[in-house]
């Protein structure tokens, strides 16, 4: 009887090791070359976004997001912190653009320019890069920026 | 097969023989269960309140996660719901009182609705079982069936008193029952207040970021949990009848991390570990059940299940306006409204004492509704019905077979959901759809008994699902998932072929060793039409919302099982071994089925004291758990890295007054050594965020006197 218990667990362990096969389960390299991390930019500016992706299923897609992250996401109202400017017209700014001019290719280099709005309020964003792969695997890469008050 | 059917569908008055109870360390049971577990083809295992009592976690499917093949998906430390064989969610049926719970159980971080204190039985089919239960049992089921009735008329009743320490949990359920000759009337209030859980960790790695979790506690875990049942029945001649009213109440927080990227500010320590803020989830659950059974002769009987529910899910959190429309008002994000009136009739004949036939009719029609700013599932209307006959057939006693016949049809009507402040390209979120579809389920089983020490069952058989609402037409991103979650309304009914064997051995012995039992259960399923969500590649134009993900259909293959080997050993001392695997791959794509856990090996060592008039059932165990790494992953899901854990417990039950068992306490040591490890099927794992730390678990039970 026990030999047959020691016959499943022996089963059970070669049905483990048979179906290890190598699948690419994720997103694309991201590089981000620039904006270096926590870099001050002033409304007007152009921010030069540069990048390199790499994917040995090949890159399919990729995103840029900046969007607020001074007290938009996900708090609790303990610390609701108001923002700075109460001037109405002054909104945060959200810039969200998909790209797909690199597709297929298994390396890439990216250069965008995203110039900053002038009637935003200022305070710290968010810029991310998300890429995604042809087998839909995705990755993402995100540094902080100010933009100054 | 057909008495399961036919008792646990239908009835659950007429359990009354009782007989003396075996113990082990795992299942106890009666011999009534015994008797019908032995000619049932199906595997089945029974926890019960022993059981229940000695295992006890912070949920009810954690309590049952020692119980080999069955997982429990975790919703931080108060919620779960069942995961059997690797399949859960829309995929494993929950009855209670004879009706299918019906919640949101599709979602991620919905757990189940159910008083955990309530339960004192639970039956397990491992396995597919729509054949019985129809559509949404095809991985399996989760029965809880009602105690059997107290052996003495007149009034009792506990107070359970429980507190761990991890989440600072302070738990509380009283029970009354009050019964006299062929009636009885009883209730149960619970109450669950649990702070803020602890992970032994100060940080974890998110994206490309280290976030800090501060003094080691997962801020806006915290939730509350409030629950009334009342049940009464009546059993007079041929008639037994039954009724039951529950209302189930849980508020619990969204870790502050998991809804939008999580921020440095939001993860901030506030100082309170029991509030529950933004974002946080409320839900309701109202149900009521009738169940009637009619003796009709000595080899006839007819028996009914009604019922009516009623699931409320709030989902709160912070509005923002991303460039589309005003800013909404008040912090409703997502309500979803869904009302079920089910009902099972079932007529058993019992030809002679060779066929014993079941057929039966159960229909089902659901109404849903939405609310709050955001929008993620539609409004529809379901109908749902379905017929079966099944024969069981004893060829002699050492052999018996089951077979059975089922065809299903539902309809169901989704809303056009059309949202003006998008673009006009997005606006219209949800089609509107109508779809009529039916399946038919068979199935085969014999069990089989060579020989008093041996048992072998097997099964073959075909079971189906219909696709859920959200399968069909969801469109939205769910919470902090990151996902375009993309239904597909040309989806068919998801259909499974298995097969499965369970081989059992048992026997007595002389000396140092008393008993040796073993048990080998195996399981293959070929799914034609598996449904699950797949990532496109296809960037959301949804802010937060990484890529579309949609739901398809692809050929899988599911194979796997478990093995258990119990020892009892000089008197007192038992030893318990087992080890489960499941192996799940998308035959198209060749990845694995996301979500599949991993290689799992439990051992444990208990001891049951010496009986004393003051003491007894003093049991003493230590527990080794050890996952293996789980490699084998799908597109976007972390490969999860293997742990092992040590769980020790010591329970015993003390004289007060006239009382043998006044009062039970339960001294649980859960993760004793503090180990930091990811749980492959948990809610939090995506976040990298780790699984609670050591935990001291207590739970006193007094008995009225």
């Amino acid at each position: 009887m026990k030999t047959k218990f020691f016959l499943y667990v022996a089963i059970f362990a070669l049905t483990l090791a048979a179906c290890s096969d190598d699948k690419d389960t994720t997103g694309p390299e991201i590089k981000l070359l620039q904006p270096e991390n926590e870099a001050v930019f002033t409304r007007g500016d152009a921010i030069s976004i540069v990048f390199d992706l790499a994917d040995p299923s090949g890159v399919n897609a990729y995103k840029i997001d900046i969007h607020y992250a001074g007290d938009e996401h996900a708090h609790s109202h303990a610390l609701d912190v108001t923002p700075a400017h109460e001037d109405e017209e002054e909104e945060p700014w959200e810039f969200l653009e998909i790209y797909d001019d690199q597709k297929g290719k298994t390396s890439a280099h990216v250069e965008k320019t995203v110039t900053v709005p002038n009637d935003i309020h200022g305070g710290e964003y968010h810029l991310g890069i998300l890429a995604t792969d042809n087998e839909g695997n995705e990755s993402q890469a995100y540094i902080d920026i100010d933009i100054e008050e | 097969m057909m008495l399961l059917a036919a008792d646990v569908c239908a009835q659950h008055a007429n359990d009354s023989i009782r007989t003396t109870i075996e113990l082990h360390a795992v299942t106890v049971e009666g011999h009534v269960d015994a008797e019908r577990r032995k000619t049932q083809p199906q595997t089945v295992m029974v926890a019960d309140e022993e059981y229940l009592t000695e295992n006890r976690s912070h949920s009810l499917m954690s309590s049952l996660e020692k119980l080999p093949g069955v997982k429990a998906w975790q919703i931080g430390q108060g919620f779960s719901k069942p995961v059997i064989r690797g399949l859960g969610f829309n995929r494993v049926a929950v009855m209670e009182y004879g009706i299918k719970q019906q919640g949101q159980q599709w979602g991620a971080d919905h757990g189940l609705e159910i008083d955990q204190y309530n339960v004192e039985r639970i039956t397990l089919i491992k396995g597919p079982a729509s054949l019985q239960y129809g559509s949404d049992a095809i991985a399996g089921v989760v029965v809880i069936s009602p105690p059997p009735p107290k052996a003495d008329d007149g009034l009792s009743g506990a107070v359970l008193l429980t507190g761990s320490s991890s989440n600072r949990l302070i738990g509380s359920s009283a029970g009354l029952n009050y019964q006299k000759e062929n009636t009885y009337i009883k209730g149960r209030l619970t109450y669950r207040d649990f702070e803020d859980y602890r992970v032994p960790a100060r940080s974890f790695q998110y994206l490309n970021w280290t976030f800090p979790i501060y003094n080691g506690v997962l801020k806006n875990t915290a939730g509350r949990e409030f629950d009334v049942t009342l049940q009464a029945g009546r059993s007079a001649g041929k008639y037994t009848s039954s009724i039951a009213v529950s209302n189930v109440h849980a508020k619990t927080g969204f870790f502050a991390g998991a809804h939008g990227l999580p921020t440095t500010v939001a993860l901030e320590d506030d100082g309170d570990y029991r509030n529950i803020g933004l974002p946080y989830q409320a839900v309701n659950h109202f149900k009521t059940v009738y169940n009637q059974t009619v003796q009709l002769s000595r080899t006839q009987k007819v028996s009914g299940d009604f019922g009516f529910q009623y699931n409320l899910r709030r989902e709160y959190s912070q509005p923002h306006t991303h460039g589309y429309g005003p800013m909404p008002e008040g912090n409703l994000e997502l309500e979803l409204r869904l009302q079920t009136a089910g009902l099972n009739v079932a007529w058993e004949y019992y030809s002679s004492a060779a066929h014993l036939l079941s057929v039966g009719i159960s229909a089902e029609y659901q109404h849903h509704r939405i609310g709050g700013y955001s929008f993620l599932l539609p409004c529809f209307e379901q109908l749902t019905a379905g017929v079966f006959v099944i024969d069981r057939y004893h060829f002699s006693d050492e052999l018996t077979g089951t077979a059975g016949l089922r065809y299903d049809a539902g309809s169901i009507h989704i809303h056009q959901y059309i949202d003006r402040y998008l673009p006009d390209a997005y606006q219209q979120r949800s089609p509107g759809l109508e779809k009529a579809q039916g399946d038919a389920s068979f199935g085969a089983g014999l069990a089989w008994r060579p020989h008093p020490q041996w048992e072998v069952k097997a099964n073959v058989g075909k079971s189906f699902r219909m696709p859920a609402a959200n399968e069909y037409a969801s469109n939205g991103v769910h919470h902090g998932m990151f996902r375009h979650e993309l239904g597909d309304s040309t989806l068919r009914p998801e259909r499974s072929y298995q097969a499965d064997f369970h081989l059992a051995f048992q026997k007595d012995y002389e000396g140092f060793i008393t008993q040796v039992s073993c048990t080998v259960s195996g399981f293959a399923n070929y799914f034609p039409n598996f449904i699950f969500l797949n990532p496109t590649g296809a960037f959301s134009w949804l802010p937060d919302a990484g890529q579309y993900y949609r739901y398809e259909q692809s050929r899988a293959f599911r194979a796997g099982g478990e093995a258990q080997l119990h020892v009892d050993f000089a008197a007192r001392f038992c030893l318990e071994s087992s080890v489960e695997y499941v192996h799940a791959v998308d035959l198209r794509s060749r990845y694995p089925i996301p979500f599949t856990p991993p290689l799992y090996l439990a051992t444990g060592l208990s001891v049951r004291l010496p009986e004393t008039a003051f003491l007894r059932r003093t049991r003493l165990a230590v527990t080794h758990r050890y996952a293996a790494a789980q490699h084998r992953v799908s597109r976007n899901e972390a490969a999860t890295p293997g742990y092992q854990l040590v769980d020790v417990s010591a329970s015993f039950a003390l004289a007060v007054g006239k009382q043998k068992d006044g009062a039970k306490i339960t001294l649980q040591l859960q993760n004793l050594f503090n180990t930091k490890y990811h749980n492959h099927i948990s809610f939090y794992r995506y976040l990298n965020v780790p699984e609670p730390g050591r935990n001291v678990r207590l739970s006193l039970e007094i008995l009225l006197p």
